[in-house]
């Protein structure tokens, strides 16, 4: 004893350094004492270890509940102050765990901490429910008791490893008013076999057997008397297990006059859910981001994916007006007729606009989805109009910081939302709006009542593993549904009203660029008209002049010349105009002979062409020739960069090359046009200042500012396209979506593609 | 909270805000272990001891910490790691041998050594009577005088209390004599 007492000294360091190096000496020459003192300095270090694993597992507990790891747990909500439970669960912990802690949201915990596992079991007198009776359990168990503030935030961890999370003011005495100040928290548990056999506790309920793994008890009393905990707060049990069973319940202990306990009142257990940001998760119909990708729109940021779907919401808009259209054309009217009205993307009254048929492609792509849809519902004799799958609204409305910290910003609800959107209604998903306040399990319940099929087994599947509500969550509820009702219209009336405006904006540039071209189409004509007619007189005067007519020479007007076709007789000058006509129209070379003169009249067409470099990389190309004599210009025609055109002998010509590649404009200009093939002609970029000069340099006749106004339309032209382009575009991708997030209107017959073309450029 | 800082609390035995910073190495730790063929109850077990090695390390030695702790801890790790995988006959992926430890491996198998030896105190002490592991604990770990833990557990004199602590104490070295002369 005296030498165990010395190895102690000597192994804590209470040895002066004299005492110790003359008992290292001992040491040496004794092989026994040296063994000896290593042995205990093993079990000293076993000791410590003990306790370094307690803190280290504390440290765990800590770790995995602040990062809100609660696959680690089961937590309970213990509504009520006594509950006496039996709980299925496995349990490797051992039974030396001893240490405490409270305070804060943090744990202390001391070493003096024993002081409270050990002592004696003294009852109250009265129970927790005010009765006198007490079970053997009672008695046999010992009480944890800790004093916590009532009026700050508790975790407490039991001996047996329970955590329990005790909220801020969660106690109510007897009066339902909230407790204050120090609290005696009692608490009991039986977790492995052995200590429940010990306390005389049975596992039976109502006779039947029950699996058990544990069983716990909470009492909180104030100055003796037995308090409440408060519903609306409740403390949160988590009860350390390796694996979570399913079909865990927790039961209510009910004392037997005989000293036993009876289990009644299973309730499921509810697997918390964890709030996290509910802009991080993805409530897109199933494959939406995907097919975006697929179809090259991917990677364009959240906002451009929000836009597009929630721009989908406009399909819920006004209902009656589909249905008073429904009712409107004939009944036989196959889905084809309805190419022959235009119909502006959606519900809005049809509204007429002239469209010439070169750009019948474009209107084609103009007649909606819902056109396609009335097809189907004339079709069908009875209509319904069935909103199909979930109005975007609905979702643009939850999906924001308003619903952060309910059942639906948590990642359980994004696995339900994903199998919701394939319910044909919006039904299931008011269902979970609705019902913010309940466990999810429980909505999953009502929506598996409500549904069929492969629908209706994930839903009880979800049911089934009783995922509870989330921890501390908003209250706002009945705040937030009537929010949702809300904002749920107002953002399809706001969608609605925002397309109808696009819409009519459209509808007005599509107008504008009409008339435009309409204008530009009827000033070329005119262009054209006059050019032929100072050419035909050119020609006409230049014939008479090498047949040696002389006199007045009777100018007739182009538009008169539709009467030459019709029989002239073979004489005089009404036959050279003829001949002058074909020439000047076909733009050949005319050679006429005078059958009573014999004399002959040539005037020469003469073929040019020019072909321009690196064509490819304008977006247009116009060559015109700029005739002297005349006071109008020709465009060339030809494509791919080869032009090519006839030069009548009588005019000099100079040439104008012009190019645009994205507003940018190339020019390249040549005085004495021959006629000859002009290869490579290459294009500088010039400015548009620059480009006024030049052309008024070559021409003071007006044609410079002709052709600039022509450049203007051609640029308008260009934008024009793109605008339509990219609008059907838009309408094609519209369309394309809808097919898979509104199944049901998939299920339409599909319309044929359609593929717009250019306008092609006619020669002048 | 820096490394030096972590370091001077645990050599002042205020071990829980030390490990609250340590835990947070525990992901990277749990990735490497999964990563190298074990399981997530292999990651716990692995840094747990792990720290706990630390831990002594940081009391008993004359600590010096020459690289970052988490560099530390992540290397014990590895280092325990392989040594789990040897035990158990399996394969030794590359990333365990090839990494650089920093520390001696002759040393860190001494260390190793001296933890199971602790390790089988450990399993001594739980399996002791629950009287007699209070008693050990409050009087080796408790720091508390044998007259408080006389009056705590009932005992009826300071001298009752040190008898039982000598019989509690000779019997688990008696039982850890046995224990390791059956290996």
């Amino acid at each position: 004893m005296e030498l165990a007492e010395k190895i102690e000294q000597y192994l804590t360091g209470q040895l002066s350094e004299v005492d110790k190096a003359g008992f290292e000496a001992q040491m040496a020459g004794d092989i026994k004492l040296s063994e000896d003192v290593r042995l205990q300095r093993q079990t000293m270090q076993g000791l410590e270890r003990i306790v370094l694993k307690q803190k280290i597992k504390k440290a765990r507990i800590r770790y995995k509940l602040y990062r809100y790891l609660t696959r680690w747990g089961i937590p309970v909500l213990l509504g009520i102050v006594i509950v006496f439970s039996v709980l299925i669960y496995k349990s490797n912990l051992g039974s030396y765990q001893s240490f405490l802690g409270k305070s804060g949201l943090s744990y202390h915990s001391k070493l003096g901490s024993f002081q409270s596992l050990i002592g004696k079991n003294a009852l109250p007198e009265l129970n927790e429910a005010g009765g006198k009776n007490w079970a053997d359990a009672d008695k046999n168990i010992e009480a944890q008791t800790f004093f916590i503030d009532a009026s700050v935030d508790t975790v407490i961890e039991t001996a047996g490893g329970i955590v329990l999370s005790v909220p801020a003011n969660a106690f109510l005495d007897s009066l339902g008013k909230t407790v204050s100040g120090k609290v005696e928290f009692v608490f009991k548990e039986a977790l492995t076999p052995s200590d429940i056999i010990n306390a005389g506790l049975s596992t039976t309920s109502g006779g039947k057997l029950l699996e058990t793994g544990g069983m716990f008890f909470v009492d909180a009393r104030k100055d003796g008397a037995a308090l409440k905990i408060n519903a609306k707060k409740g403390i949160y049990a988590e009860i350390p297990t390796e694996s979570v069973k399913s079909g865990m319940k927790l039961f209510a202990g009910k004392r037997k006059a005989d000293g036993s306990i009876d289990w009644v009142n299973p309730r499921p257990l509810e697997h918390d859910v964890v709030s996290v940001d509910i802009l991080s998760l993805d409530f897109y119909p199933p494959h939406y981001l995907d097919s975006l990708a697929k179809w090259g729109y991917g990677n364009r940021g959240k906002k451009f994916d929000d836009s597009l779907y929630y721009s989908l919401a406009a399909k819920f808009g006004d209902l009656s007006e589909e249905m008073d259209r429904a009712s409107k054309p004939a009944p036989q009217a196959p889905a084809s007729a309805f190419a022959n009205e235009e119909f502006d993307g959606s519900l809005a009254p049809v509204k007429k606009i002239s469209i010439k048929t070169s750009e019948r492609a474009y209107t084609d792509t103009v007649y909606s989805l819902i056109a396609l849809a009335l097809s189907k519902k004339v079709d069908s004799v009875s209509f319904q109009p069935q909103p199909c799958g979930i109005n975007p609204a609905k979702i643009k409305t939850i999906w924001s910081e308003k619903f952060q910290n309910t059942i639906l910003s948590t990642r359980e609800f994004q696995e339900r939302l994903y199998l919701l959107h394939k319910f044909g209604n919006d039904g299931a998903l008011d269902l979970y709006v609705n019902n913010l306040d309940r466990p999810l399990y429980q909505i999953d319940s009502m929506v598996a009542a409500q549904s069929e099929g492969k629908l209706k087994e994930r839903f009880l599947e979800f049911a089934a593993t009783h995922t509870g509500t989330v921890n501390n969550g908003s209250r706002q509820f009945k705040k937030l549904r009537e929010y949702y009702r809300r904002q749920a219209k107002l953002c399809t009336d706001a969608i609605l009203k925002t397309q109808a405006e696009f819409r009519n904006k459209k509808l007005l540039l599509d107008n504008e660029s009409d008339t435009k071209k309409e204008k530009h189409q009827n000033d070329s004509a005119k262009r054209a008209d006059q050019a032929f007619s100072e050419e035909f007189n050119l020609n006409l005067k230049e014939a008479y002049r090498q047949l040696g007519y002389k006199g007045d020479i009777p100018i007739r007007s182009r538009l008169s010349t539709k009467k030459y076709s019709v029989n002239i007789t073979n004489t005089g000058w009404c036959n050279v105009d003829r001949f002058v006509d074909e020439s000047v129209r076909n733009r050949a070379t005319l050679n006429f002979t005078d059958s009573e003169s014999g004399k002959t009249a040539v005037i020469k067409y003469l073929p040019v062409s020019f072909s321009i470099d690196e064509s490819t990389k304008y977006d247009q190309v116009y060559v015109y020739l700029l005739p002297d004599k005349l006071s109008s210009f020709m465009r060339v025609a030809g494509s791919n960069g080869k032009y090519s055109g006839k030069l009548n002998e009588l005019i000099n010509y100079k040439l104008v090359c012009v190019a645009y590649k994205e507003g940018e404009a190339f020019l390249y200009t040549q005085n004495h046009v021959e006629s000859k093939n002009y290869a490579h002609i290459a294009l500088l970029s010039t400015g548009k200042k620059e480009m006024d000069h030049v052309l008024n340099n070559m021409s003071n006749n007006g044609l410079a500012s002709a052709i600039q106004k022509e450049n203007e339309f051609l640029k308008f032209e260009i934008a024009d396209e793109k605008r339509r382009k990219y609008n059907m575009d838009n309408q094609e991708l519209t369309d394309k979506l809808v097919d898979f997030i509104f199944p049901c209107y998939a299920d339409l017959p599909k319309r044929a593609p359609v593929q717009y073309q250019r306008p092609v450029a006619e020669d002048q | 909270m820096n490394d030096q800082e972590i370091v001077a609390l645990i050599r002042n035995s205020q071990y829980d805000v030390s490990l609250n910073k340590l835990y947070k190495r525990f992901p990277q730790i749990r990735k490497m272990i999964l990563a190298n063929g074990g399981g997530a109850d292999d990651a716990e077990d692995i840094f747990q001891d792990a720290l706990i090695i630390l831990i002594r390390n940081i009391r008993e030695n004359d600590f010096k910490l020459t690289s970052e702790l988490s560099t530390y801890l992540f290397s014990v790790c590895r280092f325990l790691w392989k040594d789990e995988l040897k035990k158990k006959n399996r394969l030794v992926p590359d990333f365990l041998l090839n990494g650089e430890a920093e520390f001696e491996e002759q040393e860190m198998e001494g260390i190793i050594e001296r933890e199971n030896q602790a390790k089988l105190a450990e399993k001594v002490i739980s399996e002791l009577k629950e009287r007699c592991r209070e008693l050990l604990l409050l009087f080796y770990e408790g720091q508390m005088k044998l007259k408080d833990i006389a009056i705590k557990m009932g005992y009826n004199s300071e001298n009752t209390a040190k008898n039982q602590k000598y019989k509690c104490l000779e019997g688990a070295k008696k039982r850890l004599n046995e224990l390791k002369q059956a290996i």
